[in-house]
């Protein structure tokens, strides 16, 4: 019996070597971003953006030849029949084996978009190295690889700088696992940040001419693209989510309307509320919440109530209005992103059991009332203009 | 009347806690889901009912019969012959559940953590891990299941947490919208896995006399259903339904979600590890059960032989199903449920036919010779 043991315990020893698939970290190809396009001679263009392992910070030499600086990346792309075809190309260029694991943002170009992402999405939720934490985001006014070619602003990587550079439009970050939910929902319809790049003056030299920005939304509808939002509709799409935090507003002055004030949120409550009204449901949509008000170059007292009272119902007459034109567009493009649908689902359940197979046509025929109620708490640390003297000619 | 080791309560409970969930938690949420949608959870604790009666049922055979083991039972019950051929079924059962197990565990691992390596060589290692339990014996593995217990109830507890931000109740429809046909429906595949809860004619006989047995089964059992529907209605609540059950592994896809400030991500591999602690006990449980059969249908001294010999069976057991995809459809399949559900159906109704008429017999006699 022990003989059988010591002699257990020896092969066990044999399995201490290291597993049998592994691969060392100087080995792998990581694929930290990736732009899909449409194809100039094949249907699809797939463009890799992947670290150097062990070189991310860019400096002299890294695994090069000394002297030579290293690029923290390699940005390669073939075109193919399909995104497989074309992966495979890619790897068999690459010294490395390509890797998913950390990949943290897939970029889909406007075109690509339009013609249907059904192939995009089953190909990233399919595959078990990339997780569905990826963020994804169409490019809008040029190909998706010409956002992994340009150079990132401040972060080493691309791929760090998309991912860190939407936060800051607040609202809900869309992700794989969003689109993919939304894509496959009866009452949801995905969609996505857009980005653009845009060209800016060069203001010291060294720094990249262009640069990626946000740029708004797009709307799909069986996935494919079929409306965009602005930035300034996009941030509407925030307000029936129920994430406008951090939102800035601005909106005419009531008594000077060539000038505009502002205010950020920084309280919010949405709620959406479906009806019927006999054989047909109607919305109604209620948002309140708080404000602090970061501009105001014209002259009222804010510290006078009626003033404040004032500038609320501008401030609510704008986000109403603006909320308002864009579910009109939602229900132009036959697309239903804020989740109306579920509402009713949720809401009255026996009526979406007669109308969800057509529910499409219900939505786009649904009257909808949006109703704000903005409360300026704050207005910084002022009760008055500060440059303004009554009596003193301008 | 065979000498045999001596589980506590809390021990038979931690042994058939994992036994009765952790198989199955890692798929089984998947073909609930798309049969049950919203209503998955209600699913499964409605498939739970049948391995609460299993329990009661089986515990009360092997109460019936002290002092016995389960082919005892079974022989005592059914008369020798008929006995040893239910007891040769329950053995083959467990066997056959053994490479299931097996199979299920080696093909997560070489998708997910150990992707090109052979399914053989990790089919060996795990088995000589489970023969490696099974000749320690059953209080050894219940001690550890003591403390495997507690990493996947710390798992539970966890997990939500962690996710809690991926929650939408915007994803979750109104119950029972449509009806309970869906609920009874996705019921029906998860209800053979609970009612694996017939183990409990082998660990009842090893459990110490004075605790209550039933208690604690319905615990280990009951414990087991509500952490298979808790899971399922969280994975619901971050996936919807619709995703639930399209997933492979649709608990593994939920953990891949935690991400807390960009900063605790990619700890899947702890909680895949309580998976795989709960897997070794459910295959270690297995293991012994079909052992401790072969040793007592083969009048052998210990089970410990019969153990190598049916963990090799085993073992090759797991290579006849040529591809994932055959395994996870047989498992979620009606065959499946059929056949299993009918076995333990089958050995439960004759035990308790025939452990009633000998109650009944013996009931006679006493009268008899009392009158």
């Amino acid at each position: 019996m022990r003989r059988l043991s010591v002699l257990l315990l020896l092969c066990l020893a044999l399995l201490l070597g290291g597993c049998w698939s592994r691969v060392e970290v100087n080995d792998l190809a990581i694929v930290v971003a990736m732009a899909l396009d449409k194809g100039d001679e094949n249907p699809v263009r797939v463009t890799l953006y992947i670290a150097r392992a062990g070189n991310g910070g860019g400096g002299e030499g890294g695994q090069g030849r000394p002297g030579v600086k290293a690029t923290p990346v390699w940005v390669v792309s073939r075109e193919s029949e399909n995104l497989s075809d074309a992966m495979r190309e890619i790897s068999q260029a690459s010294p490395r084996r390509i890797t998913l694991h950390h990949l943290r943002v897939a970029l889909i170009d406007e075109e690509l978009a339009r013609e249907g992402i059904d192939d995009v999405l089953d190909f990233l939720v399919r595959n078990p190295e990339a997780r569905l934490t990826t963020r994804i985001m169409t490019v809008k006014g040029a190909r998706a690889a010409e956002v992994l070619q340009t150079d990132p602003l401040l972060e080493g990587l691309m791929s760090e700088q998309l991912a860190e550079i939407l936060p800051a439009k607040g609202g809900p970050l869309q992700r794989v696992k969003e689109v993919v939910v939304a894509h496959i929902s009866k009452t949801h319809s995905p969609w996505m940040e857009e980005i653009r790049l845009v060209t800016r003056e060069v203001m010291r030299e060294g720094t990249p001419a262009r640069e990626v920005v946000y740029a708004g939304a797009a709307l799909f509808r069986r996935g494919k693209l079929v409306a965009q939002l602005d930035q300034k509709e996009a941030r509407a799409l925030n307000w029936l989510l129920g994430h406008p935090m951090h939102a800035v507003i601005s909106a005419p002055c009531p008594e000077e309307p060539e000038q505009t004030f502002s205010v950020e949120v920084v309280q919010s409550a949405t709620k959406i509320k479906p009806t019927l009204r006999g054989n047909r449901v109607a919305f109604r949509i209620e948002v309140e919440g708080q404000t602090d008000m970061t501009r105001k170059p014209c002259k009222a007292r804010i510290i006078d109530s009626e003033v404040t009272a004032a500038y609320e119902q501008a401030l609510n007459r704008d986000l109403a209005e603006r909320i308002t034109g864009v579910i009109a567009k939602f229900q132009a493009a036959d697309v239903d992103p804020a989740g109306f649908g579920k509402r009713v689902e949720v809401g009255l359940p026996g009526f979406w059991q007669t109308v969800h197979d057509r529910w499409p046509q219900v939505w786009q025929e649904s009257e909808v009332s949006v109703h704000v109620d903005l409360k300026i708490s704050f207005a910084g640390v002022l009760i008055q203009p500060p440059l303004y003297l009554p009596g003193k000619p301008d | 009347m065979i000498a045999r080791v001596r589980i506590s309560g809390g021990m038979l409970a931690c042994l058939l806690f994992p036994f009765s969930h952790t198989a199955a938690v890692l798929f089984m949420p998947a073909p609930v889901a798309q049969h049950a949608g919203a209503d998955a959870p209600l699913s499964v604790l409605l498939a739970g009912l049948a391995g609460i009666a299993v329990v009661l049922v089986a515990t009360w055979i092997a109460r019936r019969h002290p002092g016995q083991l389960a082919i005892g039972i079974c022989r005592r019950a059914l008369g020798r012959w008929l006995g040893s051929a239910v007891g040769l079924i329950y053995m083959a059962f467990f066997a056959w559940l053994y490479s299931l197990v097996m199979r299920d565990l080696l093909d997560f691992v070489a998708i997910v953590l150990l992707p090109g390596t052979p399914g053989r060589v990790i089919a060996v290692i795990f088995g000589l891990v489970t023969l490696y339990g099974v000749w320690a014996g059953l209080e050894p593995v219940a001690r550890i299941s003591y403390q495997v217990m507690l990493f996947i109830v710390a798992a539970l507890v966890v997990i939500p947490v962690l996710v809690f931000r991926e929650f939408s109740l915007l994803q979750y429809s109104p119950l029972l919208t449509q009806g309970l046909g869906p609920v009874l429906k996705g019921a029906w595949p998860m209800t053979s896995w609970f009612m694996e809860a017939v183990v409990l004619l082998t660990l009842v006989p090893h459990m110490n006399q004075k605790r209550n047995p039933y208690r604690w089964a319905l615990i280990g059992v009951g414990g087991g259903v509500v952490a298979l529907a808790y899971l399922t209605l969280i994975t619901v609540l971050v996936f919807g339904h619709t995703l639930t059950g399209r997933f492979m592994f649709p608990v593994y896809s939920l953990v891949q979600m935690i991400s807390l400030a960009h900063f605790v991500e990619r700890i899947e591999m702890v909680l895949i590890l309580v998976w795989i602690s709960g897997m070794f006990t459910k295959s270690t449980l297995c293991l012994y059960t079909c052992a401790e059969a072969a040793q007592q249908l083969l009048g052998l001294k210990t089970h410990r032989w019969p153990a190598l010999v049916l963990a090799a069976v085993g073992v090759v057991l797991t290579q006849i199903w040529s591809r994932t995809l055959d395994l996870l459809r047989w498992g979620m399949s009606d065959a499946h449920s059929w056949i299993h559900g009918g076995i333990v159906l089958v050995i439960l109704v004759l035990l308790a036919a025939g452990t009633l008429v000998r109650s009944l017999l013996r009931g006679k006699e006493q009268g008899h010779a009392q009158a």
